[in-house]
C-alpha cells in the first residue's frame, strides 16, 4: 500500500514490528532549505511532504520521551502536522521554532486532556514495549531507560536534551527554538546533565 | 572555578566529543574538574550512543493520508475565505439583522409608550396603526371579535380619560366606541354556532358596562356634550335589547345598522 501524496511514493509497511520509518530523500543528513519552507507555504504538495518526511521523526522523539504510551507520540506527531497544514500559509519567522510552539501546546493539552501528570508518564507500568526498540549497545541508555529519566526532567531541560544530544542541535540552533540565550543553552544543558546524573545513580 | 565556567567547560567537552577527540583527551584538558567532567560526559556519552526512537510506518503512513485529507479540503473550500463570497455576505446579513433589531426595539419602545395614549397626544396615531395591525395579523374570527370589544373598552377609557383631564366629551371617542362594539357584534356571525351563544353574551355584558359607564357620568356634563352621552345611552340600550331578544330567539341574522346604531 502506498501513499502518493506529493508524487513520492511512501510505503506502508502492514508489519509493524520492528520497522521503522523508511524516508526516501537525503534531507535528513542537509537539513530542509528555505526554498521548501516557502514553497510548503504555499500549500505546495511536494514541499509539505518533504517537510513532514523531515520533521515528522523529529515530532515523534519529542513526544515519545514524555507521552504516555508510543500511540499517543504518534497522534501527538500527526496532530502536529494537521495543524501545521491548517496554518502554515500565515508563519512568519523562524519554522522551526514555530513547529516545535506547536508541538510545546499540542503536549500541554495532551498534559491537560490526558490529565497526566509528567510523573505519570514515567510509571513503569505503563511503559509499552518499543516497537523500533534497536538493541541499545551496554554502555548506552535503552529507550526504556530514556524514557524513565528523561521524563524526570523539567520542561526546559527535557527539550535541551532532546535537542542536543537526541537530534544533534548546536547551541544557537537550540537557542533560537528555544527563544533563549547561547548561554543560558549552555547552563540549561549543565544543569540538565547534572539532575540526570543524580537521576541515574538512584535508579 | 565557578559553575558558569563549569558550565562552558562542560560545554567545550560536548563538543570536543561531538567532534571525534577521544574521552581520555577531553579529560586531560581539564584536570581540576576530570572527576566531575567524567561523570557528566559518560552522561552525554550514553544518551549520544542511545538507539534513536523511530516512529512507525504505519503511523507515519496515517498521518500522511490525514496531512493530504487536510490539503485537499483546503483547497476545495477555498471560496470560503474570498472577500466576495465570505465577509460581503456576513455583513450584509449583519446590517439587515441589525435594522430588524432596530425597527423591532422601537416599534416595541413606541407600543409601550403610546398604551396610554390619549387623542391629541403625539404617539395616538401609532397606538391606532398598532391597533390596526394586530388586527391584520389576528387570523381567527374568534380573536378578531375578541380584540373589537377590546379597542371599544379602550376607546371608553380614553373618553373618561380625556373627560377627567379636559372636561370635554370627545364625540368621535363616543363614535369609535360604539362602532367597535357593533363590529364586535357583526362578527359573533363569523363564528360558529356554538360559539355564538356565548360571545353574544360577552358583548351583551359589555353593552351593559358601557351604558352603565356613560349614565354614571351623564349627571356631570351638560349642554351639547350632555346630548352625545344622551344619544350613546339610546343606542347601547337599544342595542342591549335587541340582543336579550336576539338570544331569548336564537335567531342569528346580519345587524340592522339603521335601527340599532344609527350614531352619526
Amino acid at each position: 500500500m502506498s501513499n502518493t501524496v506529493s508524487g513520492r511514493k511512501y510505503h506502508r509497511n502492514d508489519s509493524s514490528s520492528g520497522a521503522s520509518c523508511k524516508v526516501e530523500n537525503d534531507l535528513k543528513s542537509q537539513g530542509l532549505s528555505q526554498d521548501i519552507v516557502d514553497k510548503a507555504k504555499k500549500l505546495d504538495q511536494k514541499a509539505i511532504t518533504e517537510v513532514f518526511e523531515y520533521y515528522y521523526p523529529k515530532m515523534y522523539r519529542f513526544f515519545c520521551y514524555r507521552a504516555r504510551t508510543n500511540a499517543d507520540a504518534e497522534d501527538l506527531s500527526s496532530e502536529v502536522f494537521e495543524k501545521v497544514v491548517k496554518s502554515i500559509k500565515r508563519q512568519h519567522g523562524n519554522f522551526e521554532a514555530w513547529l516545535y510552539r506547536i508541538a510545546k501546546n499540542a503536549l500541554t493539552d495532551y498534559y491537560r486532556r490526558k490529565a497526566v501528570r509528567k510523573e505519570d508518564a514515567v510509571d513503569t507500568q505503563i511503559l509499552e514495549a518499543l516497537p523500533q526498540e534497536k538493541e541499545a549497545p551496554g554502555d548506552s541508555f535503552t529507550q526504556e531507560e530514556l524514557k524513565s529519566f528523561i521524563g524526570e526532567l523539567g520542561e526546559e531541560q527535557q527539550q535541551v536534551i532532546l535537542f542536543k544530544f537526541i537530534e544533534g542541535y548546536d547551541n544557537e540552533k537550540i537557542a533560537s527554538i528555544m527563544g533563549k540565550s547561547i548561554g543560558a543553552v549552555k547552563a540549561l544543558q549543565f544543569r540538565a546533565l547534572v539532575a540526570l546524573r543524580g537521576i541515574v545513580k538512584s535508579e | 572555578m565557578n559553575d558558569e565556567n563549569l558550565e562552558t567547560i562542560l560545554d567545550i567537552c560536548v563538543e570536543d566529543l561531538k567532534r571525534g577527540v577521544s574521552f581520555d583527551e577531553v579529560l586531560a584538558k581539564y584536570p581540576a574538574h576530570a572527576e566531575e567532567l567524567k561523570s557528566l560526559l559518560t552522561i552525554v556519552s550514553k544518551l549520544e550512543s542511545a538507539p534513536k526512537a523511530e516512529p512507525s510506518t504505519n503511523a507515519a503512513y496515517n498521518a500522511l493520508v490525514k496531512i493530504g485529507k487536510h490539503l485537499s479540503e483546503q483547497k476545495v473550500f477555498k471560496p470560503r475565505f474570498n472577500l466576495d463570497w465570505f465577509i460581503i455576505p456576513r455583513f450584509a446579513f449583519a446590517r439587515v439583522m441589525a435594522v430588524i433589531l432596530i425597527v423591532g426595539l422601537v416599534t416595541w419602545t413606541t407600543g409601550t409608550a403610546s398604551a396610554s395614549a390619549l387623542p391629541g397626544d403625539i404617539l395616538y396615531p401609532f397606538k391606532l396603526m398598532t391597533e390596526k395591525v394586530t388586527l391584520i395579523l389576528t387570523a381567527n374570527s374568534e380573536g378578531k371579535t375578541e380584540l373589537r370589544l377590546t379597542f371599544s373598552e379602550r376607546r371608553m377609557q380614553e373618553l373618561l380619560a380625556n373627560y377627567r383631564e379636559n372636561g370635554v366629551i370627545d364625540k368621535n371617542l363616543i363614535k369609535d366606541m360604539l362602532d367597535e362594539a357593533k363590529l364586535a357584534l357583526d362578527g359573533i356571525s363569523d363564528l360558529p354556532k356554538e360559539k355564538q351563544p356565548l360571545f353574544y353574551s360577552k358583548v351583551v355584558h359589555f353593552n351593559d358596562f358601557q351604558k352603565d359607564t356613560l349614565q354614571s357620568i351623564q349627571p356631570q356634563v351638560s349642554g351639547a356634550q350632555k346630548t352625545y352621552i344622551d344619544r350613546a345611552i339610546e343606542v347601547c340600550s337599544s342595542r342591549g335589547a335587541w340582543m336579550q331578544k336576539m338570544m331569548k330567539q336564537e335567531k342569528y341574522w346580519p345587524w340592522d345598522e339603521s335601527s340599532c346604531c344609527g350614531w352619526k
